[in-house]
């Protein structure tokens, strides 16, 4: 079961719906800021083409616009956006019909009609959310965090490389890790706890 | 917090690590934090985020969105207008006479400029039916047509461009004349040409596929020329109806011209691949089960039938052969060399 904060954002989300329902332009805008740039990012990952991926969503925009009267949302409109981004992104593949083999493979990943699983864009939305807050940190701090993340290096190779003591290198991790976590901290809560219960 | 950090980022002592596992199991707090933290890293993506433009975006959809509600104010427009024709019937037939003599009178300009004049064309259709026709046009270019596929073309060239219009598939060797372009027209695309040799293909259903053997070619949407792909030697564009665009590749069959030439080429080439041009050759629908897929053909066979093929591979990699009509399943496979 989803804890409160979740079903609160539910709640709201389905109010905005309603405007969007009642043709309030200015309800769907900012339903379209909200989701535009996550669900490009989503797309971009299945069609490996950032054109296409935001060709693909905004089409999907233009189409839940033309039918907002006959949509049921059956979960939240997040799961809604991005099981329809992802549907299409299948079927934009599919008619493609090109056979490179890396879309092959995609194919192969995601079987079609398979729905898309809430747990999958939740982990996406969350990385997307933390490669956000990365992008913000200061400059050196996010070079030492990198450095340590996915190169794999230890503080001490760090700061050499750095001409800086160990003590700053730790210093600048603690930095990152503890801005990252200020910033998600209304987010992961409820992310973690609904992670661990589906 | 600061050894919690160190002891996710893998640089706590044995001690320190020590110590923290203890603090785990006790206190849920710290537990809490860890949770987070270790979410953060586990989770932190490699790739930064794309900046897309969402103004601009949001835009577009404004556009269309707008669009649409003017189609339908449209559509309600022509509702009230068509009522009030109703009560109108009898203007209604006196517009008719109208416009039929209109029309008479424009097709007599029409025929009579063609035939008095001579300045337009009159406009040839060439259909292929059951075999496969080669046609030579008035320019020298030289077109092999597929079965089942129609070009028009004018028996006059217009002075500064070529143009002709395709349905189904077909080869073109077209002739360099300098300052008239060749077209076709392919569907819902344009391929536009100075002097070269390519395949087009709008035999599946909303594709539009351009292969070239020599020269160069742009290729585009009809109604978006400035998404045109300049195809080279090699190279392969697929238009899709859905997106309206199109998307180069490498071409990797060697196969394109095989309803041609009649000689199927594999180098090389994994089983499901081959499978795929077999299928698209022989119009079938052949699957091949997981074992085979990264099998490797490298084989050539000249005017052979499906089962003298099927043979040759199953004896090459073991394969089994189930035939069911046109549903031909291959299974095993042995693919060591």
């Amino acid at each position: 079961m989803p804890p409160n904060g979740q079903e609160y954002g539910q709640e709201s989300e389905r109010q905005l719906f309603e405007r969007v329902r009642q043709n309030d332009q200015k309800a769907y805008e900012q339903v379209f800021r909200t989701y535009y740039p996550m669900l490009c990012n989503y797309a971009l990952r299945l069609v490996k083409n950032q054109e296409t991926a935001e060709e693909i969503v905004q089409d999907l925009f233009c189409t839940i616009w033309e039918k907002r009267q006959q949509i049921q949302l059956s979960s939240s409109l997040k799961s809604y956006l991005f099981g329809a981004t992802h549907n299409n992104c299948l079927r934009y593949l599919k008619h493609q019909k090109v056979r490179q083999n890396y879309q092959v493979e995609t194919l192969a990943q995601f079987k079609e009609g398979e729905p898309v699983q809430d747990e999958e864009f939740l982990t996406f939305e969350l990385q997307q959310k933390i490669a956000e807050g990365i992008n913000r940190l200061p400059a050196q701090c996010r070079k030492i965090f990198q450095l340590s993340r996915y190169e794999g290096l230890k503080y001490k190779e760090i700061a050499q490389k750095a001409g800086i003591s160990v003590k700053t290198v730790e210093a600048q991790m603690s930095k990152a890790l503890r801005i990252l976590r200020e910033e998600l901290k209304d987010y992961l809560p409820t992310l973690l706890l609904f992670l661990l219960f589906f | 917090m600061d050894k919690l950090i160190k002891y996710i980022a893998g640089e706590a002592t044995d001690a320190e690590k020590k110590e923290i596992e203890a603090l785990l199991h006790t206190d849920a707090e710290i537990r809490k934090q860890a949770e987070q933290l270790q979410a953060i890293w586990d989770n932190a993506p490699e790739s930064t985020v794309n900046q897309v433009d969402t103004d601009k975006a949001w835009q577009n959809i404004q556009a269309q969105i707008g669009i649409s509600n003017a189609e339908k104010s449209a559509k309600i427009t022509a509702k009230s207008v068509k009522v009030i024709r109703k009560k109108r019937t009898r203007w209604r037939t006196w517009s008719r006479v109208a416009a039929v003599l209109c029309l008479g009178m424009g097709l007599t300009y029409l025929v009579y400029n063609q035939y008095f004049k001579g300045e337009e064309s009159v406009s040839l259709a060439e259909s292929s039916g059951d075999s496969i026709k080669n046609l030579t046009l008035i320019d020298g270019s030289k077109i092999t047509l597929n079965k089942n596929s129609t070009l028009n073309y004018p028996q006059k060239f217009e002075e500064n461009i070529r143009k002709v219009t395709l349905e189904g598939e077909a080869f073109f060797e077209i002739e360099h004349i300098d300052n008239q372009p060749f077209i076709i027209q392919a569907g819902k695309t344009e391929i536009r040409v100075l002097g070269t040799k390519f395949n087009v293909s709008t035999h599946k259903k909303d594709t539009v596929t351009v292969t070239v053997e020599k020269g160069k070619v742009a290729f585009y949407p009809s109604t978006q020329k400035r998404k045109k792909v300049i195809l080279t030697k090699g190279e392969k564009g697929v238009f899709s109806a859905k997106s309206v665009e199109v998307i180069e590749t490498k071409n990797q069959s060697l196969n394109t011209n095989a309803w041609r030439t009649k000689l199927l080429r594999f180098e090389d080439a994994p089983m499901n691949q081959v499978a795929q041009q077999l299928n698209d050759f022989y119009d079938l629908e052949i699957t091949v089960s997981e074992s085979l897929k990264n099998c490797r053909l490298t084989a050539k066979f000249s005017e052979k039938s499906v089962d003298e093929v099927l043979e040759t591979i199953g004896f090459m990699f073991e394969v089994k052969v189930e035939k069911l009509d046109k549903k031909i399943i291959l299974t095993g496979g042995n693919c060591t060399p």
